[in-house]
């Protein structure tokens, strides 16, 4: 649901070029409605606490105020867009933020009206009152409390506080929910507990509108972590292609900034008659590395032809270059395995991936000596994911006389490991190998890989601890997927093993605790969800504790492939 | 009323877990626990008698297991804090 809204703003914004704009009088209805927003939900607690019909009477009058206040906020971001054709898409951005959290904000005011009129259905207030929805409020104050702020200044951590905000508000609801079940299954009182339990929805939706806003605000901010799921919500537009195209007559679908400081789009033609339509992939961006892109998309080439897409054009310009690939159709294999995919597709699609890995490997390997770095990988990083876990930049602890280091203390002390580790032979890897960058055309039976701009003769290690990661970190909790996805690891687990066996690479386990302790860490600046978080650092640091205790040969040293498994 | 609070979570296996359990009965014989993080420490003293729950659950595929141990520390006049362990185990 995420990604596919940002990606529908962004598509909506980036048709639209605009200047600079003036915002000030914008703010200060923005200001005005988050206040208004938030005193009709102090006001809401307050007659939950102690009902009176006066504050339920200034509760309706506010909604009109707010209304009126949101009708004010459109009006404005539109003609502002619509008057300024040449405004800057930044502006343009902002505006379309203010507008959906403006949007949102009326909602959870809404709701506050829906609440309050739940109060004559009420035949004892003392049930409510056995249930904590006071929780609920605090947490939605505190999130209204930095929208402001968020917006404003630009503040990534305060925008992802909000969006946090939804996880906590169905949890809640989630407990509560279980214990008015509880009560109702007693058979008493009824009424009361199917009220109160409506206005929990109604408070659970407000989390739903704060994520909406938080999302806005993000959007609004652009900051670099995100360009990356904006870019995977690209990789989704273009999975799902509708419009038939040729390149004859084309015109730019969307603008992306990519992660490494691209800007990505897909060109297709409007009026294509012919029937002989293609879409292509269109990157534009720093020369160095869009020459990096072009050189591996020909290298695979020459390697297992037809493997990535084809090389269309490329152009360069200055310090800038752009290049035009063919676009590949058919699902990514996460889009398989999240799916609706039967069992012997999916086996099928798996024994191709790790059939092909193993040629690429064979094919590839040169002997010379390669080290992964993961850890120095992993350190480049910590930045961003305390950014977003503050909390997992944790200190030194002891319990009598067992002493436990802080996380960075265990990093370091791991480093030596990470250093003294090369591999005697490298491959060419793909580099970037998660389950999004290999597409699955099952009617060709093949498959073929996208962005390779970080292709190189490297450790095969980084792209299985890649691979393996990217199956773990999705946060899907759904029993029978989290089933495929752990039988996918394993058994991806098992086949590189195997490999490395065949290869006598007696430092693999070694590697590869290493290699997955990098990315479990890493995954976790993306991962909003904290105990899904928890587990996948908690994991990283139970795999790096073994390897800084471990005293007997690498070759010996055991990894248990449970830490795989979710 | 003061609390003191100390919190470590981790994964272990199942000789790795050993090392926390030595720590803690150590502990224990010598009548002092100490549990400490860089700003601060907590020791407890358990003497006289201590309460000690054991449960053990399974529910499917999850496994539970934990020790609690409290006890309420020594004062004649007045109450003070109650001194408090506990041990959990879950499978995940």
């Amino acid at each position: 649901m995420t990604r596919k809204r940002i990606r529908v703003l962004w598509l909506l914004a980036s048709r639209m070029n605009n200047k600079m704009l003036s915002l000030d009088d914008l703010n200060e209805n923005f200001r005005f409605i988050v206040l208004e927003v938030t005193k009709q939900l102090e006001e809401t607690l307050k007659v939950l606490e102690h009902p009176n019909d006066k504050s339920i009477e200034s509760i309706r009058t506010r909604d009109d105020y707010i209304d009126n206040l949101k009708s004010t906020i459109e009006n404005k971001c539109f003609s502002r867009i619509l008057n300024n054709p040449d405004a800057d898409k930044k502006v343009v951005s902002l505006m379309r933020a203010v507008n959906i959290i403006s949007n949102n904000l009326e909602k959870i005011g809404d709701y506050a009206v829906n609440i309050v009129g739940q109060m004559q259905y009420f035949s004892d207030l003392v049930i409510l009152q056995e249930y904590n929805y006071k929780a609920f409020f605090e947490e939605i104050l505190k999130a209204l409390t930095s929208i402001v702020d968020a917006l404003t200044k630009r503040d990534t951590s305060m925008a992802l506080g909000i969006c946090k905000s939804e996880i906590e508000l169905d949890k809640l609801y989630d407990s509560n929910f279980k214990n008015i079940l509880k009560a109702l299954s007693e058979g008493k009182d009824i009424g009361n507990l199917i009220t109160t339990l409506f206005i929990f929805q109604y408070l659970e939706r407000a989390g739903d509108a704060l994520l909406n806003i938080g999302e806005a605000i993000i959007f609004a901010i652009i900051g670099e972590k995100l360009k990356i799921h904006q870019y995977h919500a690209l990789e989704e537009t273009l999975n799902s292609p509708e419009i038939d195209t040729s390149l004859s007559d084309f015109e730019m679908d969307s603008i992306w900034e990519g992660r490494s400081g691209c800007r990505i789009g897909r060109i297709h033609n409007d009026n294509s008659q012919n029937g002989n339509s293609q879409e292509v992939i269109f990157k534009e961006g720093n020369i160095n590395k869009l020459l990096k892109e072009k050189e591996n998309l020909e290298t695979w080439n020459d390697l297992f032809p037809g493997l990535p897409p084809r090389v269309i054009n490329f152009q360069k310009n200055g310090q800038n270059a752009s290049i035009a690939v063919e676009y590949l159709y058919g699902p990514t294999f996460q889009q398989l395995i999240l799916g609706e995919t039967d069992a012997s597709t999916l086996e099928d699609a798996l024994q191709l991936i790790k059939k092909t890995l193993k040629l690429m490997w064979e094919k590839t390997k040169k002997s010379q000596s390669v080290n992964g770095k993961y850890l120095a990988q992993l350190s480049s990083r910590m930045k961003d994911v305390y950014k977003v876990h503050p909390d997992f930049r944790t200190s030194q602890k002891t319990i009598g006389t067992l002493t436990r280091p802080s996380f960075e203390k265990l990093v370091s002390k791991a480093g030596p490991i990470d250093e003294e580790l090369s591999v005697p032979f490298s491959v060419f890897i793909h580099g970037d190998l998660n389950i999004n960058n290999i597409i699955y055309n099952s009617e060709a039976k093949r498959i073929h890989f996208i962005d390779v701009y970080r292709s190189r003769d490297m450790d095969y290690v980084q792209d299985v601890s890649v691979f393996l990661i990217s199956n773990f970190r999705l946060a899907i909790f759904d029993p029978e997927i989290r089933s495929r996805l752990n039988y996918i690891a394993t058994d991806f687990y098992r086949f590189a093993r195997d490999f490395a066996d065949e290869q006598n690479d007696h430092t693999f386990l070694v590697r590869l605790a290493l290699g997955l302790s990098r990315s479990f860490v890493s995954s976790t600046r993306f991962e909003l969800n904290q105990d899904f978080a928890k587990a996948m650092q908690l994991r990283a640091v139970y795999l790096l504790e073994k390897l800084v205790s471990y005293k007997g040969n690498w070759e010996n040293f055991p990894l248990p492939e449970e830490v795989l498994i979710y | 009323m003061s609390t003191e609070e100390f919190k470590h979570e981790s994964l272990q296996d199942k000789e790795s877990i050993v090392e926390y359990f030595t720590a803690l009965s150590e502990g224990f014989s010598k009548g002092r626990l100490a549990f400490a993080n860089k700003e601060k420490q907590i020791i407890f003293e358990p003497k006289g008698l201590l309460k000690l729950d054991v449960k053990a659950k399974r529910k499917n595929d999850k496994v539970k297991f934990s020790l609690k141990v409290s006890w309420k520390e020594e004062s004649i006049d007045k109450k003070k804090d109650t001194g408090s362990l506990v041990i959990g185990l879950k499978d995940e």
